[in-house]
């Protein structure tokens, strides 16, 4: 116990240098592909410290799963004031570990395509779930599972490890969404299509522009980047009749942060049209609180899924394990 | 003396004791579930098992024809061969995945040669990898520990086989095998221990979830799941494992030994025949690109002028400090408890239950998974990760790079009982003795160890793939999210850092503890 307490003493004089700064630091945990030069992170953080007299810290790691395990590891120690990005999946398993606190924000104006009630989370932004292929090598992609497993010869795919990839967990909702019971009997068929699973977004989707694969899994909305930055229309989503399982993405404050009004002001300001803009056209997924026409161009070329599938968060806790020993039964064959 | 004796063996032991303290707190906490997927778990460990085998026959067998390749053949380029050897094996491991990535992978230089004849190449992920890189690492190894051993055959039983005609087969029959069979049982529990633990090939090249080894599942369950009880289920089987064979090996080694090995070379008449030239020329060569080719692409990413824009991001700065940082304080905390364990080793020297207690307990982390150890640690300290994940890193790294660093100091610490009952009876003793009569002795050794544990630090890329983020990394985390955003000329640049930086840790800490002054 002593050596704890020794312990404690020594890492409380080296945080008290480290903090010795006067503005506040407001610490936000989020993936890296959102904090990333090429994503929306700096552009908010130049907007947010622009207004807040504080200095925006992103902490990043690989994925809003590997998020949660961090935050579960460092429990009430966790130097984290705010949380980014986990999704509508996650919320659930993440309430359980008792480390967020409700927000004080009154929402009024979102544009999701569902009704938002949640008294600790935000949502920022929101995508749907779909397979994006190369036009220029595809000419007639799948337009449902049936057809990716009667195609497997053709077509080789890159999915992500839900256990680690909020894509890939959505991937695995998608199915069961829509296949239920025999959701492993569709994973075993699938597996032979599969190159490979990757543990987050970020490498199967570079697999994928390395031509590596035919087709991965992404958004509906990820052509948008393409089509904006690079000035290429050939990357498009493969458009599915049985519909695309949603995600969205939200924010929450930790119990424990002791900037709780700083991180209010956080969460308000994610939902403020800059932001919102930002977050649009750096994480490429439509925005939760504004209205599609203030979005470029481009998004209104991207499909529009007619089916919305999603399951419900406390159905989600109650099975996922299950359902992820099921996934990898079937692949791992 | 006792006392300075007893301290790092006490550190050590509660290093594991606070561990498992903390991850049995854990599964108290959580209500003990062990609903476990036997069925996963099977795969798991046979597939652990089987890529494990796979590789040390693999290396084990050919070994077996370079060596004796190597040692019947004079050429020019022997020592230079040799040395690529040396080379090969103190590479760090995820250096060593981007060179094969660059020669095996679905872009690299074996699939553009096999596209000029229209074979599309698509073999590196997956089993075939994971044994592609075993053997680049072990092939080396075994073929060097087997040359070592053929030249202890004495030059009169190569006269006497001459004088009988023996063939190149009864050579080996009766020459070779004999000797080369009492350093197999040690060569092969060695090569299979280090694949059965392998982590960073099996976690690049594995492919997620259809090839996983237990020290990957125990990574994925710790950091994806935060499932601490299956953690430790897991790591409890893969030590009962890895015992297993560690009791095996012991149970039946011979008294061979590395140490007092010559290099005396011996000209052997069955070399020269037309048939046994050719097969050796054949099996150098191809032996020598096998290890070459990966090195020339690490290399070669130095030529890469426009990737060295890297070394101005944020991301590089923040890791090269935490290289620093870690290999500097691991090595630094090591060699003081390395030079304690050594003297303690002398002090106890007589009992060798208990210096054999003693190895145990340094070589434990051999066998113990990495990621469960600093788990344990991690929910018994707590606190801000930003601080308590490089003071966790560099304790696991100080216990990883003992085995290593107290192997190369303890000989010249034995060495100097020499002169025990000279200094007792000139007065000398405690620390005097030690500046004046053991420093110069070890001084050498000490530099070796302090060098070697540096570059193993520098190198390393274990636990801080679970405590690492944006704001604390090291070069080889670094390069090993670059490789994962395809960014290879970056990553091509890294792994040339890194390289350099184990070289000159290597080479300063020589010249600084090592020069002969004074």
């Amino acid at each position: 116990m002593k050596l704890k307490s020794l312990f404690h003493l020594f890492i409380f004089t080296l945080s008290c240098s480290a903090l010795a700064d006067e503005n506040q630091i407001l610490n936000v945990y989020t993936y890296d592909s959102f904090s990333s030069e090429w994503g929306p992170g700096p552009k908010l953080k130049e907007q947010f410290e622009s207004q807040c007299q504080c200095e925006l810290n992103f902490v990043a790691l690989d994925d809003a799963l590997a998020v949660l395990g961090r935050l579960k590891l460092e429990a009430d120690d966790t130097p984290a004031d705010v949380v980014v990005g986990l999704d509508m999946n996650t919320l659930a398993v993440a309430k359980q570990t008792g480390l967020f606190t409700p927000h004080e924000l009154t929402i009024t104006d979102l544009t999701l395509p569902m009704s938002w009630q949640d008294e600790v989370f935000i949502p920022f932004d929101y995508g749907y779930f779909a397979f994006i292929y190369d036009a220029d090598k595809l000419t007639s992609p799948p337009q449902s599972f049936e057809s990716l497993i009667e195609n497997q010869q053709n077509l080789k795919l890159v999915i992500q490890d839900p256990r680690s990839s909020t894509p890939g967990l959505g991937l695995m909702l998608w199915i069961k969404s829509l296949y239920a019971d025999r959701a492993g009997e569709l994973w075993k068929n699938l597996s032979p299509s599969i190159l490979t699973i990757t543990p987050g977004w970020s490498e199967a989707y570079g697999l994928f522009l390395k031509g590596e694969a035919d087709m991965v899994l992404s958004y509906t909305t990820s052509p948008a980047y393409h089509m904006i930055v690079e000035a290429k229309q050939n990357y498009k989503a493969a458009e599915f009749k049985q519909g695309h399982y949603i995600q969205i993405e939200t924010a929450g404050i930790i119990k424990h942060t002791k900037n709780k009004q700083l991180a209010n002001e956080f969460l308000s300001f994610l939902l403020s049209k800059e932001a919102q803009l930002s977050i649009a056209t750096g994480n490429w997924m439509y925005p939760a609180a504004l209205n599609r026409d203030n979005l470029p161009q481009a998004f209104a070329e991207l499909i529009n899924p007619q089916t919305t599938l999603y399951i419900d968060p406390d159905e989600i806790v109650k099975y996922k394990s299950k359902w992820t020993q099921e996934f990898i039964n079937a692949v791992s064959n | 003396m006792k006392f300075w004796g007893w301290l790092p063996v006490g550190i050590i032991t509660s290093v594991y004791f606070i561990a498992l303290s903390g991850l049995l707190s854990e599964i108290n906490s959580n209500e003990l579930d062990l609903s476990l997927n036997h069925h996963y778990l099977i795969k798991i460990i046979k597939f652990s098992l089987i890529q494990a085998v796979l590789s040390t026959l693999l290396s084990v067998g050919l070994a077996i024809p370079v060596a004796r390749a190597l040692h019947r053949q004079q050429f020019t380029g022997k020592p230079f061969l040799l040395m690529i050897c040396g080379l090969s094996l103190v590479l760090p491991v995820i250096v060593a995945i981007l060179g094969i990535v660059s020669v095996h992978g679905n872009t690299g230089w074996i699939s553009h040669l096999l596209a000029l004849v229209k074979i599309k190449a698509n073999y590196l992920y997956g089993l075939a990898g994971i044994l592609i890189a075993h053997v680049f690492f072990n092939l080396p190894l075994a073929s060097r520990i087997f040359l070592l051993g053929l030249n202890t055959i004495p030059a009169s039983s190569w006269r006497l086989a001459g004088h009988l005609g023996m063939n190149s087969m009864q050579i080996f029959r009766f020459l070779e095998w004999p000797l080369l069979r009492t350093q197999l049982p040690q060569v092969a529990g060695l090569i299979f221990l280090l694949c059965f633990t392998s982590f960073a090939i099996v976690l690049v090249f594995g492919g997620g979830l259809k090839y996983s080894t237990l020290e990957v599942a125990i990574y994925q369950s710790i950091r994806f799941e935060f499932d601490i009880p299956r953690a430790v289920l897991l790591a409890f089987i893969q030590i009962a494992i890895c015992a297993s064979v560690f009791i095996m090996l012991t149970r039946r080694s011979s008294d061979f030994s590395l140490q007092n090995l010559s290099e005396l070379t011996v000209v052997r008449i069955d070399g020269k025949a037309p048939k046994s030239r050719i097969f050796d020329t054949f099996i150098l060569i191809i032996f020598m690109l096998w290890i070459i080719l990966p090195i020339m692409a690490i290399a070669g990413g130095a030529f890469n002028l426009p990737a060295w824009s890297v070394v101005n991001s944020d991301g590089f700065i923040k890791a090269i400090k935490g290289s620093l940082l870690i290999s500097l304080s691991s090595a630094a905390v090591a060699s003081l408890i390395v030079t304690s364990l050594c003297y303690f080793y002398k002090f106890i020297g007589q009992n060798s239950s208990a210096t054999g207690l003693l190895d145990l307990l340094v070589q434990l982390i051999l066998i113990f998974p990495p990621f469960v150890l600093a788990t344990g640690l991690f929910i018994i300290l707590k606190g801000n990760m930003s601080i308590t994940g490089p003071v966790i890193v560099i304790i696991v790294n100080v216990l990883a790079i003992l085995p290593f660093m107290m192997r190369i100091l303890l000989p010249a610490v034995l060495f100097t009982r020499r002169y025990d009952q000279l200094s007792v009876s000139l007065g000398i003793i405690n620390l005097n003795r030690f500046s004046q009569i053991d420093w110069q002795i070890i001084r050498k050794s000490f530099a070796l160890a302090v060098g070697v544990g540096m570059a193993l630090s520098i190198g390393d890329f274990s636990v801080i793939a679970l405590f690492g983020s944006q704001d604390f990394q090291t070069l080889p985390l670094y390069l090993y999210r670059l490789m994962g955003a395809y960014r290879m000329e970056e990553a091509g640049v890294i792994a040339v850092i890194i390289c350099l930086l184990s070289l000159s840790a290597f080479f300063i800490s020589q010249q600084i503890i090592g020069r002969n002054s004074a």
